[in-house]
């Protein structure tokens, strides 16, 4: 998925004065780098001698309060409808 | 046209699951499943092994166009890619650790009946990943409860969802309040609350006049719900996921597998929890994977169903 920014952050005057390669730099929101962790949340944990122990919620629900947002809805495609079905033998 | 010389390879985290009448690919990054027919099963699991001219051969010999129109609607729809090496790209391995012996433990707070500062400890012992509070927060002082979300912040756990019912003192600044200051906190919910005019600023934030199954469908809940990722598929490999490695403390301090199953196996107040979870018998359910089900098996969604042992029609 193309998540870049296509309009430029830098204006002409400054990159006349820049290498050529910084009018070919691409922007891209920090919440999309899932690697910045940006929006994370931290405790602690003496067992792990952290202070920076970052909280992450379960991948399944944890009781039948809170389940919505770990639910997917099962079938996006239907890819064995018999009118499309590129195996069925007409 | 498709190259036909070529071998089709879905990628790894798309994931073909046989069903009885149908069979479905498991996107295990997206979340999404694609339905498909057990025909098309059957030529995905030979795709390692012929090109697709051999597969359109051995599967529609009189129209072996149907499989090379097949191979290039997966393709299109970025399922695979086509390769002259297959056998470069292996499988995602089917395996699943935990390095815990619990995963999820929902407390039904009751003071009355039970201490809980040495149940989070025991819990703590265990390695507990993510822990669910309910409580009643007029059982609490509002330094009681800083004390144990002191206490909560530097324990093991991954995250804490509290859900709580109204006390006069909780505020929708007090909840933010406890939100920003303990990271652990993934969800703070408070119900049968007064009604007011504040929105809370995070998603993490619940407050509601409604009661507890405002965030829920009540009984059935788990009708017809999916939940589609990695861990969640290879942990329904060898056993059931909604009850593997969980355990639930009702509010008498009984230990249970889950707040649907009334089995009791022991009392906080006179049991240790790490000997009552150790036990074969509290561990049975943990093992019922959906392989296993006579009613499951033949579903191609069981790896993503949540089998909380209630009856679903």
């Amino acid at each position: 998925m193309n998540k870049f920014i296509n309009h430029p952050f830098l204006d002409e005057e400054s990159l006349k004065s820049l290498p050529v390669t910084y009018r070919l730099i691409r922007q891209m929101n920090t919440a999309d780098v899932g690697e910045l962790y940006n929006g994370a949340r931290y405790g602690s944990s003496r067992r792990h001698f952290s202070r920076q122990f970052m909280m992450q919620g379960p991948y399944k629900p944890l009781s039948e309060v809170l389940y919505q947002q770990y639910i997917q809805q099962p079938a996006m495609k239907k890819e064995d409808d018999e009118t499309t079905d590129p195996l069925t033998v007409k | 046209m498709i190259a036909l010389n070529l071998y089709f390879k879905l990628y790894a985290h798309n994931v073909p699951v046989n069903g009885g009448d149908r069979s479905a690919i498991y996107n295990l990054h997206a979340g999404t499943v694609v339905m498909i027919s057990r025909v098309q099963y059957d030529v995905l699991k030979d795709t390692p092994h012929h090109t697709i001219e051999q597969l359109g051969l051995r599967y529609a010999p009189a129209q072996p166009e149907l499989v090379y129109n097949y191979m290039q609607t997966l393709v299109s729809n970025d399922l695979g890619f086509l390769t002259k090496e297959p056998q470069r790209f292996p499988d995602v391995p089917v395996q699943w650790h935990l390095p815990a012996h619990l995963h999820i433990a929902v407390l039904d707070v009751n003071k009355k009946y039970y201490a809980l500062q040495p149940v989070l400890r025991q819990l703590d012992q265990l390695l507990c990943k993510h822990l669910e509070l309910r409580m009643h927060l007029d059982q609490f002082t509002q330094r009681q409860i800083t004390g144990l979300l002191d206490y909560l912040n530097t324990a093991v756990f991954r995250s804490v969802s509290c859900i709580t019912e109204y006390a006069p003192w909780i505020s929708m600044e007090k909840l933010e309040e406890y939100h920003k200051n303990y990271g652990k906190l993934e969800h703070l919910l408070v119900y049968n609350a007064p009604e007011i005019a504040e929105k809370p600023s995070s998603s993490g934030i619940g407050w509601t006049s409604g009661g507890i199954d405002e965030w829920n469908d009540g009984p059935s809940s788990y009708k017809d719900k999916h939940v589609i990722n990695m861990h969640y598929f290879m942990e329904a490999q060898q056993h059931n996921p909604y009850f593997n490695r969980r355990v639930y403390i009702d509010k008498w301090g009984n230990i249970r597998n889950s707040q649907s199953d009334g089995k009791v196996f022991g009392n906080v107040n006179d049991h240790v929890l790490s000997t009552v979870i150790r036990s074969s018998e509290f561990r049975e359910k943990w093992l019922i994977s959906p392989d296993k089900v006579p009613r499951a098996q033949r579903d191609p969604l069981r790896y993503a169903k949540v089998d909380d042992g209630q009856e679903q029609d």
